[in-house]
């Protein structure tokens, strides 16, 4: 398991037709699309920042937390949010992806509208995960 | 030298096993292992080195594992490697402390802990249910060793018999004088058989196997291979000494 492989191996869970039917378009996090954003999409933050030490051999695992910064148009309600959570639980929660990532039960926090944006209304959702 | 010399955790520490039958007496090679065998004859079951051919410093001496050797692998915990004391308390009659003598030891249980895989570690409960008396080799190792890929060329350049994947194999180079260098590792074996098996599912980490070993006899300890001055010379296996 290397850094990058937790990363596509995220990545490509967006890139299915499970996900691609609900028409959301995902973002991975540092990055700026040369076409304007639609008004409702996502972001995608890998934090692999737990490392685990529970089998001798030194083979590399790491326990961490996947988000998913949920965007919407601001002044509409933020029953949205939670449609999207469920659609993102769809795909991710307690979830074995395709290689080494074991995902565990899923979170919501809504944080309001973003600052960066206050056309948007944001919300963080959260799942943990062991790479193993 | 290539036992360990420094404080360090055993990361890179692993169990390993012969799948052939133990007897009394000598063993033959490649039918069964004997209990009065050198610990040279024990390693040989698991690993041998064929004569290299001479190369560059820094080229790796190939290892091979041997067909029966048998990795349990994934390992998640072990036990105190070991004979625990049976202290007596002796009254003394008029003296206001008793005094203290070292009972025959009771053999160990040694528990392991497995990160749990149906497909790798079927063969533990085979071993239980048969109640198979097998050499166990425990090699405590702080540095990464080669390991069998269990049908093909190892790192070292070795080759290994289908069924060995995951054991450990000597990771030693040639150096720049005609000889070689080894990392460091000490070998501990003992007799004995699988006494439970037991699975653990979890929630949020790892389903777990829980293993219990018996000991029958005293553990052997610790070895290691010592290098030569000429690389194409055999390395010696043996305890450390002064």
């Amino acid at each position: 398991m290397s850094y990058l492989s937790l990363v596509s191996e995220f990545e490509q869970v967006f890139t299915k037709p499970e996900w691609t039917k609900n028409g959301i378009q995902a973002y991975p996090s540092n990055f700026s699309p040369t076409d304007e954003r639609p008004m409702e999409y996502i972001v995608l933050e890998v934090l692999p920042n737990s490392p685990l030490m529970n089998q001798f051999g030194g083979e590399r695992q790491v326990a961490g937390l996947f988000i998913a910064q949920i965007y919407i148009p601001a002044e509409k309600g933020s029953r949205r949010v939670f449609e999207i959570s469920d659609f993102l639980d769809d795909v991710l929660h307690t979830q074995m992806l395709q290689y080494t990532i074991q995902t565990a039960s899923s979170s919501l926090a809504v944080k309001g509208n973003d600052s960066q944006n206050p056309a948007l209304f944001r919300a963080d959702y959260s799942v943990s995960f062991n790479s193993y | 030298m290539a036992n360990i010399s420094a404080i360090g955790a055993g990361i890179y520490t692993s169990l390993a096993f012969i799948d052939l039958p133990v007897v009394e007496g000598t063993g033959t090679s490649g039918q069964d292992v004997g209990v009065g065998d050198t610990p040279a004859q024990w390693a040989a079951n698991f690993e041998i080195r064929p004569v290299p051919t001479p190369d560059a410093e820094g080229a790796f001496v190939p290892w091979n594992a041997v067909d029966d050797a048998r990795a349990f692998g994934r390992v998640r915990e072990f036990p105190n490697i070991g004979i625990p004391a049976n202290v007596i308390n002796v009254p003394q009659y008029g003296q206001a402390t008793s005094s203290q003598i070292t009972g025959q030891s009771d053999p160990p249980s040694m528990d392991f802990t497995f990160n749990y895989v149906p497909t790798q570690h079927f063969f533990i409960d085979t071993l239980r249910a048969e109640g198979t008396r097998r050499i166990f080799r425990v090699r405590l190792a702080n540095g990464e060793q080669v390991v069998a890929t269990g049908g093909g060329e190892n790192e070292s350049g070795g080759t290994d018999p289908v069924g060995t994947s995951g054991v450990n194999l000597p990771y030693e180079k040639e150096n720049d004088s005609g000889g070689s260098e080894m990392r460091e590792f000490s070998d501990f074996y003992f007799f004995g058989s699988v006494a439970s098996f037991e699975i653990v599912p979890a929630l949020t980490d790892s389903n777990q196997l829980n293993v219990s070993l018996t000991i029958d006899g005293q553990l052997e300890g610790p070895f290691s291979y010592t290098p030569q001055a000429v690389v194409t010379n055999p390395p010696t296996y043996e305890k450390p000494t002064i």
